[in-house]
């Protein structure tokens, strides 16, 4: 304000500049207050500074993403941001995103191993986080309470198992707290290591790894800890929740004996039992779990609700099944317990059976029962959807939970509904869902459902390319599929930017080694009016069709012995389309000798051979090539196109040729027409 | 300046304070950062190189960003210093056939708690992503455990060294 006393010229723009900060008060956190006797006392404006708002310590990050805002076309954080580097297709994601990881492993391996190396020891205070240590090996180190509690904390189920076996007899003593941990973590986990669906630091393995289905272990090392263990309504409930989580007959029968044992002596057990013999056992036993609840008084939690959807979808009859579900849904509400994503999710894949083989007339490739279970299934989804949009917010209830918006993009997708996709995708996208599915994984497939419905619904080019480059391949991989799908729309409505990227993914997606589809391409760049093309898309129209024909000759020529395996040879009709685009954008003596390749007979046959003598070429390639040899007057072109042409057509398409050289060059007598088509 | 003085027929110094005498012809042109051009103009310059070390912070800016040098901030300079040197011999070292004018153009940035490396490498023979990738999955994670701070490689890709090229003298 100082500075402006001086700057502004009198009492009458002192004025002016109170009354806009007065008027802009509330905006800038700042009051002033004149009282009008500025003119007559001379008085300055008194600013008060309002006290600055409190923030959280992430509120000017929001603020920075909010304006910035997600760039769609920008790769995955975990992918190196070059465009050379950024992978296409989920598969090649799936490759580097794990080499990425297992990189980072080994380094952290060596860290472990070697410690003294990595001593650089500057920070203070000293961050454990980067000072990995080496799990310890349990036949090695001391068979103590407190190593076995750290393995037991460190989920290390098979280590804690081995240490507790070497102390049992070494005749170590363990108390009743330590055995009771123990149990618990190896009924959980029955006897194995944490599935890689657990791991929390190394994401790829999360999401990748596979951990095979295991039946519960009879007379494991949990059964055995259970004996030593004093009979408590919370170990037996761990059991019986153990038995249910890794189910077989005998188990499922098992637990259920043992709750039985329980109620018999006046125990109550725990709701995870019964959720787990509800979730896994068959009608009988699940409403006998059901009335024993009841009897004993334990209170169902979102678990148990759950249990009894899936319970449910177990039913043959359609009509019961949906009315079951209809029921719980409906209770479950009144009860006020607001299904999980993952109950819907349950809901929704009960209503269609896909065990169920259903007899009947087809339509559109479905049964006509499988159509009717469709159409149910999407009138659940839009009341659920509708349900959840109006929500405050969507919370995880369990790592189940995202599968939800997978399950009813499929449906809407096969539905071919695509304003129900776009709520889902909205819903997903929205600020009140929390709950994400993993990314290249679930994630892709969403969007890719989502993204092939677009295409078939959508007319316009302009939107389809428009989608398509917000959502490939950031979020979407390329496939055979999407490629063949983009290329029906734009040869029906061609566009070239659009061309441009659908062949470019193409090749990045290596579509151009598939010959059905490498075809495809050859015919929508043919296809392109090279002339009515700008002249920066005469340029991109030039270096892509110089890109594809180097990489399908390069990948011809493979014909060493140890790269004979990667060869794809050509056919006879590629080298004469891959002649014409050469022709067309003006590389002639390129195109006339891939041409003349046609006519080598060692190109065809042996060891060095690059072109399948499978096929012919393609006719009006080679004809166009001929006229414009023919208006170019150049006779020896000419002569090859018509070469080729007398190896692979029939005579009655000769003729006219033969007859349109006669009558521009007018050198060969008509006697010596049927000895040049005999040629 | 040993002609300077015997010119002015002043004595020559004693034998041990001749040590302390330059002989040579004294250059006053600064040479420091400066490139020779050659013949064949084969001296690759990038734009980094061709500028002169008095456009520093004018039309180039700098190989390394930290708050060290500032007043009042200067808590470890050694520190970072060291860090600098860890990092770029790393990298060099890690990407013999990758790195572009001998690694010397590697950039260290601070920001948070968290430094990045950016720069560029080159193709060499043959570009295999996979092996790309868990190069920089090992360099951020072990460069992470060494500097105890989180690293980050901005690494972006050129052909050859050619395409980083903005001169050749």
């Amino acid at each position: 304000m100082l500075r402006l006393r001086h700057c502004l010229p009198g009492p009458s723009a002192i004025r002016v500049l109170s009354s806009a900060v007065a008027s802009g008060s509330d905006k800038a956190g700042a009051e002033t207050s004149e009282g009008g006797s500025s003119q007559q006392g001379g008085r300055l404006p008194r600013v008060t500074i309002q006290p600055a708002i409190k923030r959280n310590p992430t509120d000017l990050l929001q603020a920075l993403s909010d304006t910035v805002g997600v760039d769609p076309t920008a790769p995955h954080f975990a992918f190196i941001d070059d465009p050379a580097m950024i992978p296409s297709t989920a598969a090649a994601k799936r490759h580097y995103y794990m080499a990425k990881e297992l990189g980072k492993r080994a380094a952290r391996q060596l860290a472990e191993e070697w410690p003294t190396l990595f001593m650089f020891d500057r920070d203070y205070p000293r961050l454990s986080a980067f000072r990995p240590e080496q799990q310890p090996d349990p036949l090695q180190v001391d068979p103590t309470e407190e190593n076995l509690l750290k393995m037991v904390e460190q989920r290390e189920v098979k280590d804690a198992v081995m240490l507790y076996e070497r102390m049992r007899s070494e005749n170590k003593d363990v108390s009743d707290s330590a055995q009771l941990a123990l149990f618990k973590l190896v009924a959980y986990y029955n006897g194995e290591n944490v599935p890689f669906a657990e791991w929390e630091e190394w994401h790829g393995l999360r999401n990748y790894g596979e951990s095979k289905y295991n039946e519960w272990t009879n007379a494991g090392i949990a059964d055995l800890l259970y004996e030593t263990l004093p009979k408590t309504a919370e170990t037996t409930s761990i059991l019986v929740a153990g038995m249910c989580k890794f189910a077989s007959a005998e188990s499922v029968q098992r637990a259920e004996n043992l709750i039985k044992e329980m109620l018999e002596k006046n125990q109550v057990p725990h709701v995870e039992a019964f959720n787990g013999l509800i979730a896994k056992g068959d009608h009988g036993q699940w409403t006998w779990a059901l009335a024993q609840m009841k009897n004993v008084k334990v209170k169902p939690n979102i678990g148990t609700w759950n249990a009894l959807l899936s319970a449910n979808t177990k039913l043959q009859s359609n009509s019961e099944r949906k009315s079951h579900l209809a029921k719980l849904l409906n209770e479950m509400i009144a009860l006020g317990v607001e299904p999980s994503l993952t109950s819907y999710n349950i809901v929704l894949e009960g209503i269609i059976d896909t065990r169920e083989q259903v007899a009947g007339g087809t339509h559109g490739g479905m049964t006509r029962e499988e159509q009717d279970q469709l159409e149910d299934a999407l009138s659940w989804m839009v009341e659920i959807v509708s349900r959840l949009e109006s929500l405050p917010q969507l919370t995880i209830q369990s790592p189940e939970c995202n599968h939800f918006f997978l399950t009813a993009m499929v449906y809407a997708s096969r539905a071919s509904n695509l304003p129900l996709a776009e709520r889902l995708v909205a819903l997903y996208e929205s600020e009140k869902n929390l709950v994400k599915m993993p990314a290249f994984t679930v994630e892709n497939q969403f969007y890719t459902r989502y993204l092939r419905l677009y295409i078939e619904r959508t007319h316009s080019i302009n939107d389809i390319e428009e989608k398509y480059k917000e959502l490939v391949p950031r979020l979407v991989g390329v496939t055979k599929t999407l490629t063949r799908e983009m290329c029906e729309k734009v040869r029906n409505a061609p566009k070239w930017s659009c061309i441009r990227r659908v062949i470019e993914d193409g090749i990045n997606s290596r579509a151009m080694t598939d010959h059905k589809q490498s075809s495809i391409f050859r015919k929508i760049l043919l296809d392109v009016s090279f002339l009515n093309l700008s002249i920066s898309e005469r340029e991109e129209y030039k270096n892509l069709v110089k890109k594809l024909v180097g990489a399908w000759v390069e990948l011809s020529r493979f014909t060493e012995e140890n790269t004979k395996r990667l060869q794809i040879k050509m056919f006879p009709a590629t080298v004469s389309e891959c002649a014409l685009m050469l022709h067309r954008i003006g590389e002639s003596d390129r195109a006339y000798e891939m041409l003349e390749t046609l006519l080598d007979e060692e190109a065809k046959y042996g060891e060095t051979a690059t072109i399948t003598d499978q096929g012919t070429p393609n006719y009006q390639s080679i004809n166009e090539m001929f006229q414009d040899a023919l208006r170019e007057s150049n006779a020896s072109r000419a002569a090859i196109c018509l070469e080729i042409l007398a190896l692979n057509t029939s005579r009655n398409k000769l003729e006219p040729l033969a007859a349109q050289i006669i009558e521009r060059y007018e050198f060969i007598s008509s006697k010596n027409i049927k000895s040049f088509c005999i040629l | 300046m040993l002609g300077q003085v015997l010119a002015r027929g002043g004595r020559l110094p004693c034998v041990d304070c001749a040590r302390a005498i330059a002989t040579s012809s004294a250059d006053m042109v600064n040479r420091a950062a400066k490139y020779r051009s050659t013949r064949d103009r084969s001296q690759l310059l990038t734009y980094d190189m061709a500028m002169r070390p008095h456009h520093i912070g004018v039309k180039k800016a700098w190989l390394t960003w930290h708050s060290q040098n500032l007043e009042e901030f200067r808590q470890q300079q050694p520190v970072t210093l060291t860090q600098d040197e860890i990092v770029r011999r790393f990298i060099r070292g890690f990407f013999p056939q990758h790195v572009v004018v001998h690694g010397n153009e590697v950039v260290i940035k601070r920001r948070g708690n968290v430094l990045f490396v950016s720069g560029f490498l080159q193709y060499s023979k043959r570009l295999d992503h996979r092996r790309i990738y868990w190069m920089f999955g090992f360099v951020e994670e072990f460069l992470s455990l060494v500097l105890k701070q989180p690293v980050k490689l901005e690494l972006a890709f050129v052909e050859t060294e050619d395409d980083v090229a903005y001169n050749y003298i």
